[in-house]
């Protein structure tokens, strides 16, 4: 039995590398796919078909099995622990989560009990229980850079690439949680259902 | 409507789903029977230093625990087979091996943030006092006409073993056992034709292949278990349709001397939770 093999891609800025790193392997996906509306589409030979989902939303596609593979940042397999198969580090995509403030803040400096906006709590609280520091978590869906400006948190533990918006919104890094690039995942049915043709792409993207 | 729930992980059965839960659990009850097997019931709850014998780290977080009066830890099982070895070992110590039983019976495990069941209706065969492969062979076998026997026709089997870990650091167990194949440092071999380097494994696939020629048993390399009992062949039923593992197995020959009587023992329990169900 042949059945076509489900990849889960994050929409936004992994999407473009994406298809470029299939491409290289000879799998091709439409190349105005991008700027369509379409939510999928199929590789030109038809046994790849491809979604685009929310990145935050590629576990939950592989871990449930509608998807065999998922291409998703590294600090969201951190942040949701999904159930699932993690096959390689695809190396691009880099950029790190961060716990940063306003000038004159340092992490030693920072009170037990300090109040840290995040779209990341369970990262957020491994790396305070990691230091030593009981920390009030206050998640936050987007914008997280207005938070110690308006006094809502002491500090935030966010995502950052270039740094640039933290430096707009007068926010210096205190430290690194982890850094995170792009990683290829498997749902571990899809695994053993596909499982040569996913060693083969994850041998050779 | 009344809004009255559940907790988390919980189901109602309404009457199409019952009736279609102990249909699968009566026919797989006659068909144990059928094969040698004699029906056993443990009790739901039990003394947690008992049942942890057979628990690793990940089994005991998810355990649902409480306390007696005289503030005795308890458990809800969160599995059938140490229930049942504890059983044997202490009570039925004396009868005549191999002891062949089987069961129809839940187990609790706390439900994730997936919303996974909390009570996972189980059934399931053991051997205990096994000499042979043969044994390893008839379980295994048991495990593929249960399934057949409800309808499930896409299974494929991966074999694996206890000793494919040996001499592995323990980072490199973790990795394996969390599917981190980037920490584990490959994807671990997978196939029908690779060297398992196994006697039993390399004794026992024939032997299946001969009564079972349409399933396929593959060799995994990667195969292993959180839980601490399998001392040799492990192995795992999944089905394409359904997209889950709904059977899995193994030897476990040491777990009933930690109830204080060694016997050999191998086992198999199928998940009838999703069994038939549109979910």
């Amino acid at each position: 039995m042949t059945t076509e093999l489900t990849i889960a891609v994050p929409k936004g800025y992994l999407l473009k590398e994406t298809i470029e790193k299939f491409k290289k392997i000879n799998i091709l996906f439409p190349s105005d796919f991008e700027d369509s509306r379409r939510l999928f589409t199929y590789d030109t030979t038809k046994t790849f078909k491809l979604l685009t989902v929310r990145p935050w939303d590629v576990p939950a596609y592989v871990e449930q099995g509608a998807a065999d593979l998922g291409i998703v940042g590294k600090d969201v397999l951190l942040e949701q622990e999904p159930h699932v198969y993690i096959l390689k580090d695809l190396h691009f995509g880099g950029c790190k989560l961060v716990i940063a403030g306003l000038e004159n803040q340092s992490i030693e400096t920072l009170n037990h009990n300090c109040k840290v906006a995040t779209k990341y709590p369970n990262s957020a609280t491994k790396y305070f229980q990691k230091i030593g520091k009981k920390a009030k978590i206050i998640k936050l869906y987007g914008a997280i850079e207005l938070s110690p400006l308006t006094g809502l948190s002491d500090v935030i533990c966010d995502l950052t690439a270039t740094g640039k918006t933290l430096k707009e919104h007068k926010l210096i890094e205190l430290d690194t949680v982890f850094e995170s690039t792009a990683h290829l995942i498997a749902n571990p049915i899809g695994m053993k259902v596909h499982y040569e043709i996913i060693k083969d792409i994850s041998s050779r993207i | 409507m009344s809004k009255h729930s559940t907790p988390q992980g919980i189901r109602d059965f309404l009457p199409d789903d019952t009736k279609r839960l102990n249909a699968n659990m009566i026919l797989l009850q006659k068909l144990f029977t059928e094969h040698g097997f004699n029906q056993i019931k443990t009790p739901t709850i039990e003394f947690a230093e008992n049942l942890e014998k057979g628990l690793g780290p990940i089994q005991k977080k998810e355990c649902i625990e409480f306390f007696d009066p005289a503030g005795n830890r308890l458990l809800l099982r969160p599995d059938n087979t140490t229930p049942i070895a504890r059983t044997v070992a202490s009570r039925m110590a004396n009868q005549p091996t191999p002891i062949k039983l089987c069961y129809t019976e839940p187990i609790f495990k706390k439900s994730n943030k997936n919303h996974s069941d909390t009570e996972i209706f189980q059934a399931g065969c053991e051997i205990f006092g096994y000499s042979s492969t043969e044994s390893i062979a008839e379980i295994i076998s048991m495990c593929i006409r249960s399934l057949e026997s409800l309808d499930i026709d896409d299974i494929g089997i991966d074999i694996g073993h206890v000793s494919f870990a040996d001499g592995l650091p323990d980072t490199k167990k973790q990795a394996l056992l969390q599917g981190d194949y980037i920490a584990y440092g490959e994807i671990p071999e997978r196939g029908s034709n690779i060297e398992s380097n196994t006697t039993a494994i390399d004794e026992i696939i024939p032997i299946l292949t001969k009564t079972h020629p349409d399933t396929p048993f593959i060799i995994n390399k990667g195969l292993v278990k959180g839980l601490h009992y399998y001392t040799g062949i492990i192995f795992e039923v999944y089905s394409k349709k359904y997209r889950t593992i709904i059977a899995s197995g193994g030897q476990y020959d040491s777990l009933c001397s930690l109830f204080d009587n060694p016997l050999t023992a191998v086992g198999f329990a199928i998940n009838l939770n999703d069994i038939g169900f549109s979910s």
